[in-house]
Parts: structure tokens; sequence; C-alpha cells
């Protein structure tokens, strides 16, 4: 068994971090919808708007960091293999049929989770943050832009609310789905999964080749530039 | 580390089981006579001042018990309800010798009952009363006598008489 | 290593949230401060003028009038001042939407109270500031018809005689009373404004005698341990005329006595509650319960009037707290204490159901607060946006024309029987017929009796802030204050039920999914651990 560094500090913490934002902005959230009672209107409130603003700064940076690291690559859709995905899903696992598509350092998400998270980052989450500027600035608008009645907002921010709460429940037993039951979890804690000797054979060697080619460039044809620019210097220190 | 876990998941659970087990309504101390009012209430039925007047007028088969002191009930009482003031109430529900006096017949338990005071905490604790005592149809009027008087302010009995003494001398042509 | 990092990454979190949590528990409360006001203990109270010492006013006055003319003697055109507000005219001319500017005030308008004063004004201007109004003849011009004592009275002893059109008591000593003149104080204003409607807080619900001397808990402006103010302190007068509007007979929204005038439209430090003063008025948080001393009469039903006891005379019976029940000359009344104010949308202007109007809605709405949540004030004409007001709403039953389709005024009030007024001679008929002919009005001679409601504005018992309404008074599904303002959306008390059931189905049925999903793995792996298949690989 070998064990293979998938995922960094700063992606683990953005994880984290962003995973405990939701969960609390999900239990302000429906108290000041007025499912229940637990820490006072006036509370979920405050609680609910602060880790709003939280959860936007985490965002931003996050993204920065998807862009510069390149990890933005890791979410583009494919329809490649969506089909032999669900069908492990469905019936594969049962069968002890091993993962379509193994876990590797640049593609640690298989096609039905590129498609999910995909959906979550162009669409649920861009409509909960334009939703919940517009219920912080309801009485604040733009002139052209103003709203008759805030109940569209709320249709949308609660809908949005819900198919997150389905999101958290279905990824919440996924997760359990690695190697072992508890090795994705382990993984986003530590960094490390778990992985047989080809598994992490497969998973390092596109990194290993990305890298080769992204960091050594073949010179033959500048040889002679190279030369030249010796000549010159040796001249001037002459 | 596993088992250290576990003994802190075992400590956890113990201690939430102590707790929770703690909130039984039966023996806790409460912090103010309304929370008494709201446990009572907990699975009791009440009845709005226009359903009754309905009921009323159906001509249906119901005891309405006025729950308030005798010094209330004679001022004015929803018509046809009986004073039975909320101290005295079990003792008297199953009293042959009360109801004889009233001329009525007892309560069955499964008679339907109608309990209303003032403002509507009192019949709460009457009705809860009854409930216990095992009457199986019991409601409460909410908002109680107050909230019949401004639905319906014509639709009363009194009895001042019971109060002994004379009626005011004769009033003035009104005016401020 | 990595274990205690684990750990420690663990603890954080909890321990941030705690920590937070701390920090926006800690209420800063700076103290209340206050514009355009100087606090009694800064300022300096004693009068500048000794009255006791002008010898105009130690002469033996003949009559009221004459006290008048000895006030005006020194203030010399103050009586034109008075004659010119509302208090005096008893009307106002007002611009009633859709009707042009009309001439309104207790002279002409009809509550569901008293109904009006016409044709009893003798008994009615016991509330008047002049002496005399006892018919349509008085003299709103005769400057020694002002009665300057009823509000700058200090000792505290002037009266009014009854049904005698303002004129004081015999047993007033006027030398005393015109020599210890001041700034009018809550019993002078409270004299009329407590007792209308024809006794202690009978009309307003937040104006009464309790007022006079009361705790902080009644009200924090008035009370006597606080800053004791009286009513000048918030309706600022200049010349005679007084800041606020009652909107029983006011309908236009200018010359407001406003919380922000003093209290600035931001004085919480927190912008969400500040943010609620864009559409909720101060008012509806601060006062959460109105007629908290003594009881309010919340209806009034006519109707019942005119029952005459065995000897044929008038009687009352009184409730059980006290109150009257029933008053062969009034009806059947309903108090209430503690009462819990009804909301309503309210941008300041009001319209009224006058003596000339059809009568096209019932219950009659006496006067109409206008307002609805769309009138937001934003890029648009209102410049007063709707808010949420408390109001006490008086509903009744009262006389009306059946065949006219209007409101009828009857004679209330006379001296003496014979006269048609209701009071004494208890025919309705009679009493409408004469009412109506002495406004020179037409009666069918059918009457009936019709359901009416009046809105009455709650400005004072204004509660302290730890009492005020907390978030979950109306941002609550069950039992919200706003339970019945329900033409917009508010978080926490609404909901849409399609969306509600299609999340918590989707929710269920993930949660099926996942847990058959589960259940399957579980078996399946068994089996596989217990197939052939495993075994031999084991083995082998």
């Amino acid at each position: 068994m070998k064990k293979v560094y998938l995922y960094k500090g700063f992606e683990r913490f953005w994880h984290w971090t962003q995973a405990f934002l939701i969960f609390f902005l999900m239990l302000t959230g429906f108290e000041i919808h007025g499912s229940y009672n637990l820490i006072g209107y006036e509370n979920a409130v405050r609680w609910h708007d602060d880790a709003g603003w939280a959860l936007l700064i985490l965002m931003i940076f996050a993204s920065f960091w998807h862009v510069t690291t390149g990890e933005w690559k890791q979410y583009i859709p494919t329809a490649k293999n969506v089909r032999a995905q669900m069908e492990y899903y469905l019936t594969g696992i049962f069968r002890n049929a091993p993962h379509p598509t193994g876990k590797r350092i640049l593609s640690k998400l298989n096609p039905i989770q590129r498609l999910v998270y995909f959906a979550l980052t162009i669409i649920v989450i861009p409509v909960m943050v334009i939703s919940g500027f517009t219920y912080l600035y309801f009485n604040y608008p733009i002139q052209g832009f103003a709203l008759d009645s805030l109940e569209p907002v709320a249709f949308i921010h609660t809908i949005g609310a819900y198919i997150l709460i389905t999101f958290v429940i279905i990824h919440l037993y996924l997760i359990t789905t690695g190697h072992t039951i508890t090795s994705n979890l382990v993984a986003m804690i530590t960094g490390w999964e778990k992985m047989d000797e080809e598994e992490a054979q497969v998973a390092v060697e596109d990194v290993i080749e990305s890298t080769k080619r992204h960091y050594v460039k073949q010179i033959n044809g500048d040889k002679k530039k190279k030369a030249k620019k010796n000549k010159n210097t040796d001249s001037e220190l002459k | 580390m596993y088992r250290s876990v576990k003994y802190m998941l075992l400590v956890v659970a113990s201690i939430t089981l102590f707790i929770s087990s703690c909130t039984c309504p039966c023996e806790q101390e409460v912090s103010s006579p309304d929370e008494i009012v709201a446990q009572a209430m907990e699975g009791l039925e009440m009845i709005t001042p226009e359903d009754l007047k309905q009921k009323m007028d159906s001509l249906e088969m119901f005891y309405l018990i006025d729950v308030r002191e005798l010094g209330e009930y004679v001022y004015g009482y929803i018509p046809g309800a009986i004073n039975i003031p909320g101290g005295i109430l079990i003792f008297k529900m199953g009293n042959e010798a009360f109801w004889d006096n009233e001329m009525i017949y007892p309560p069955e338990k499964t008679d339907k009952i109608i309990a209303y005071c003032k403002k509507g905490k009192r019949s709460v604790i009457a009705a809860d009363y009854l409930e216990r005592l095992g009457y199986e149809n019991v409601k409460f009027l909410e908002g109680g006598w107050k909230a019949w008087e401004m639905v319906y302010p014509l639709e009363y009995e009194e009895n001042l008489e019971m109060l002994g003494g004379s009626h005011d001398a004769e009033e003035d042509a009104g005016g401020c | 290593m990595r274990k205690l990092s684990v750990i420690a990454f663990v603890l954080f979190l909890p321990l941030l949230l705690l920590a937070l949590i701390q920090l926006n528990d800690t209420l800063n409360d700076p103290g209340v401060t206050v514009y355009n006001y100087v606090k009694k203990a800064d300022r300096n109270m004693t009068p500048s003028v000794d009255h006791t010492q002008f010898e105009i006013l130690q002469q033996p006055f003949e009559d009221a009038h004459k006290v008048t003319a000895a006030c005006l003697s020194c203030h010399t055109n103050r009586h034109e001042e008075i004659m010119a507000t509302s208090h005096w005219r008893w009307q106002r001319d007002e611009v009633l939407e859709g009707r042009g500017i009309i001439p309104l005030g207790k002279k002409n308008i009809l509550n569901n109270f008293c109904i009006g004063i016409a044709g009893s004004e003798a008994t009615c201007t016991r509330c008047h500031i002049g002496y005399g109004w006892v018919d349509q003849s008085f003299d709103f011009k005769e400057p020694t018809n002002v009665d300057c004592l009823i509000c700058h009275d200090k000792t505290g002893t002037y009266q009014k005689e009854k049904g005698n059109g303002g004129y004081p008591k015999a047993s007033v000593d006027l030398n005393y009373v015109s020599t210890h003149v001041g700034s009018p104080g809550r019993d002078n204003c409270g004299v009329c404004h407590f007792w209308g409607g024809g006794g202690n807080n009978v009309k307003h619900g937040d104006l009464e005698i309790s007022l006079l001397d009361c705790t902080l808990e009644v009200d924090v402006h008035m009370a006597t341990e606080g800053e004791n103010m009286s009513c000048v302190d918030c309706h600022v007068t200049e010349k005679h005329q007084m800041a606020g509007k009652l909107y029983a007979l006011s309908s236009e929204n200018k010359s407001r006595a406003t919380c922000e005038q003093c209290h600035t439209n931001k004085p919480h430090n927190d912008k969400i509650i500040d943010d609620h003063n864009l559409r909720v008025a101060c008012q509806t948080c601060h006062i959460p319960v109105y007629a908290k001393v003594n009881d309010t009469k919340m209806y009034w039903d006519w109707s019942s009037a005119g029952e005459l006891d065995e000897h044929g005379e008038a009687f009352h019976e009184p409730d059980v707290d006290g109150n009257h029940k029933y008053m062969s000359i009034k009806g059947t009344f309903v108090w209430a204490n503690h009462v819990i104010p009804e909301y309503y949308w309210f941008n300041g202007i009001a319209d009224h159901q006058l003596i000339s109007d059809q009568i096209d809605t019932i219950p009659v709405q006496m006067n109409r607060l206008m307002g609805s949540y769309r009138d937001k004030g934003l890029f648009q004409e209102s410049e007063q946006p709707s808010k949420i007001w408390p109001v006490k709403v008086h509903r009744g039953k009262q006389i009306y024309d059946m065949v006219n389709n209007t409101l009828v005024q009857p004679k209330l009030w006379a001296k003496e029987k014979g006269k048609n007024a209701f009071w004494l001679d208890f025919d309705w008929d009679a009493s409408v017929k004469e009412g109506m002919a002495y406004l020179e009005l037409p009666y069918s001679g059918e009457y009936g009796f019709v359901e009416t409601e009046m809105y009455w504005p709650l400005n004072h018992m204004v509660s302290p802030a730890s009492q005020s309404l907390k978030c979950i008074d109306c941002h609550t599904r069950n039992n919200s204050r706003l339970a019945n303002l329900n033409d917009f959306y508010l978080p926490g008390r609404d909901t849409n039920w399609q969306v509600e059931a299609s999340g918590i189905t989707l929710i269920i049925l993930s949660l099926i999914g996942v847990i058959i999903h589960a259940i399957f793995r579980v078996i399946f792996r068994r089996r596989y651990f217990l197939s052939k298949k495993f075994k031999e690989g084991n083995e082998s």
C-alpha cells in the first residue's frame, strides 16, 4: 500500500471552512425562515449575515487560488464516462467492481462530481449569493432594479437552500464509497490517500509527465545563440 | 487514538441522556405561571367565540362551564353557562349533590364540555384538569369572556341581584 | 504531530464560534442621546413672571370673560393666535384625498363614540377652550370668549361646569387661578384629552389619568420618576399652534410630532434594527401594549340604548372590573386593558366618513388610515413611505339613515326633557329628526344601526427599551403580531407551501435513497465476504 498526496493544505482548509460555513448558513438560514427556534431570531440574522460575508471572502480567495495554481481545470465537466460512473454507483458498487475512473493528482474528480460541482459553482452558489445580496440590500435598491416584493427573492433563496441540503446529504454519503469507508474522509483531512501500488502509479504518472514538460524544455536550436552571448561577455571582460 | 475517541463519545452520549431526562415536564420547576399554562395547553383543543355561538344556536348538548369566581360571573356570563370556580372545579365535577342542586344531569366522561374564564388562561388549566380526570371531550374558549364580549357584546346574562345592594342613583342626563 | 494538529483543528472552530458569540452578545448601550430637547435638570424651570403681583388680576371678576380681558390687557395679541388654531375653531381646513379642501374638526366630524356635538354643544364644549359655545350663535371672533385658564392654570383647582358651554364652576376662585398660571402640564391637557368620550381612557387607549403620575413601565417619557415630560415637550407649541396630529380628525401628513425629531431615525446604534425604521414606525416596537393601567373602551353598541328600569328611569350596570357595561343613555360597552395593538400600513394620510358620505363598506370606516406595503416612498411620489403602525381600533354600532344610506347625527343632550334629546327622552326617531334639522340635512324617517370601525394610532404609553418587541414577535410563523398584515412577504412568518413541500420531498427522497444504497452495500459486502470468490482469492 502506498500513500499519495492528493489534497494540498489550502485546498483542505478551503474545503473544511467552506463546509462549516455552508452548514452554519443552513442552520441560521432555516431559523430565519421560521422553521425552528435555536439561537434566537436576532442572533440567527446577525450570524447568517456575517457567515455569508465570510463565505464570500473565502470564495474569492479560493477562486484566486484555483486560477493561479491551475486547479480550476479539475472542475471542467466531461461527458466521457458519465454513464460508466452512474452504472458503478447504481449496480457496480454492489458487485465490488472497480471504480471506472481512478483518482489522479491532475484529475481528482469523477465525471459525476465534475458535473455536480460545476453546476454548484456556476448556478447554485451564484444564485444564492445574488439573492442573498438582494435580501441584504432590499431597502436600498439601485434605481431601476427596485423589486416590489421580497417574495421572489425568498422563493429562489429557499429553493437554493433545499438543493444545497440535498447536495450535502448525498455528498456525505458518497464520500464513503472510497477504498474504505473512511479513506476519502481521511484524505481530505490529512491530504494523503491510501492506494495500492498500481493505483498510486496511475495517480502520479500524468502529473510527472506534465511537470517534466512544464519545467524542462528542449533548447536544441539555441546552442549557437548561447555561444555568441558567452563570447561577447568574455570579450567585454578582456 | 480510537479508544480515547470512543470513550469521549460515550461520555458525551451519557451526559446528553442525563440532560434530556431532566426535561420531563412533570416535576420541573417553571419560571412563570404562563409556562404552566403553556404546558397545560399542549394537546388541548380550543374553540373560538364564533364556533361556540354556532354550537349554542344549533341546540347541541354540551356543558358550558364558567370557571371564574362568583364575583366575576354575576356581572356578565355567556348565556347557559354554569359557574364552577376553578378552585373547586375538580371536586364538584363528580359531586352528585352539586349537580342535583343545579338541576342538571352530572356530565358523563364522554359529554362535551367547554370551559371559559376571563381571558383564557384559567380555563386552560381547568380543561387540563378535566382531561386528567378522564373527561374525553373538553375544550376551552380562546380569549375567554373578553373575546366573547368583543364579538357578541349583547349576548350575555347577568345576575346582579345576587350582589345585593341597590342600583345607583338615577343617571344624570349624560354628557361630560 | 499530526494528531496534535488534527485535535487543534477540531477544537479551534467551536472555540472560535464561542468567542465570536461572546463578542456579539455584549450589547453596547451608550445611553439615550436626544436632540432638540433640553433635560429638565439642565433647564431653569423657575417662572420669569410672578403674576400675583399684578393688580389687574386681584380685582373681583364678575365672570370668566373679565378674566380673559385682564389677560389680554398684557398679552394683547394672543387671542388672534388662539383664533387661528383648531383648539379654538374645532375645525381645520385640510385636504381630503379626492375631495379637495374640507374644513374638518370636532365641530362637524362624526365618530363612533358620542357620534358628534351638533345639537349638544352646551355639554360637549366643556372641553372647548372658550366660554359660551352653547349653539350655533357662538361668536368665534369675540376675544373675551377665549378661556386662557383651562390650559394655563397651575393650581389644579380650575374646573369647567357641566352642560354650561365651558364656563368655570362657580366655586372656582378666579383670582387665585389667574395669578398662578404657567406652561401647561399633563393635568391641563389631560383634563380633556384623557376623558374624551365620556370617561377616562374611553377614546385613546394610551392617554389617561394614570399618566398624571406613573412609573417608567407605563410611559418612559411621562413617568414622574423619570424625565416627567409634559405634553408640550413633544407637542412643541409655537404661537399656540401645537405640533402633532390626531387622525380621528386630521387627514394630512403635515405638522407631525415624531419620535425622530428628538431621537433621530438611527437611534439604535445597529444597522439592522435602524433599517426597520424604513418600514416600521418607532411606535410599533416601543408600544407593545396599551391601556396598561385603566381599561379602555373597545366596543360601543348604541343599538341597545334606551332600556329603562321598572320606574321608567335610566340606569347603568357595571361590569366585573367596575366599568360601565350598560347605560340606558348610551348602550352596551366592552372594556379591556393590556390590549395588544392591531397593525396597519399608514403613510400619514387619512380619509373620513363625513355625514354627507354614502355608506359603501360595512363596517363603516369612520376614518381610514391610508397606506400599503407598496407605498415605499422610494423613487416614488410619496415623500413619507407607509410604515407599520400600532393602532387601537374602536368598533361599535351606531345609528344611520336606512333610506339615504348615510350616518346621522341625533340630538343627544338638552337641559330638560321635551327637547328631543335622546339622553332624556329616549326616542331615537325624534332625536335624529331634531339633530338633522339642526344641521339642515335630510332625514328619511327610517333609522337603523350599522357596524363601524375607527382607527386611533398609538403614540403614548411608550414602554422601556427592555420591553420593546423582539424579532420573534413578528418574524414567527405562529402568533405573529403581524399575522393579519399579509400583503407582503415577511421572512420568518411567510413560506410558500409548494417550495417547502418540494424541498422537504427532495430531502426525504435523498435520505431514503442514501439509506437504501447503504443497506444494499452492507448486504452485498457480507455476501461478497462469504462468497466462494473471496474465499478462493484469500486462500490462494
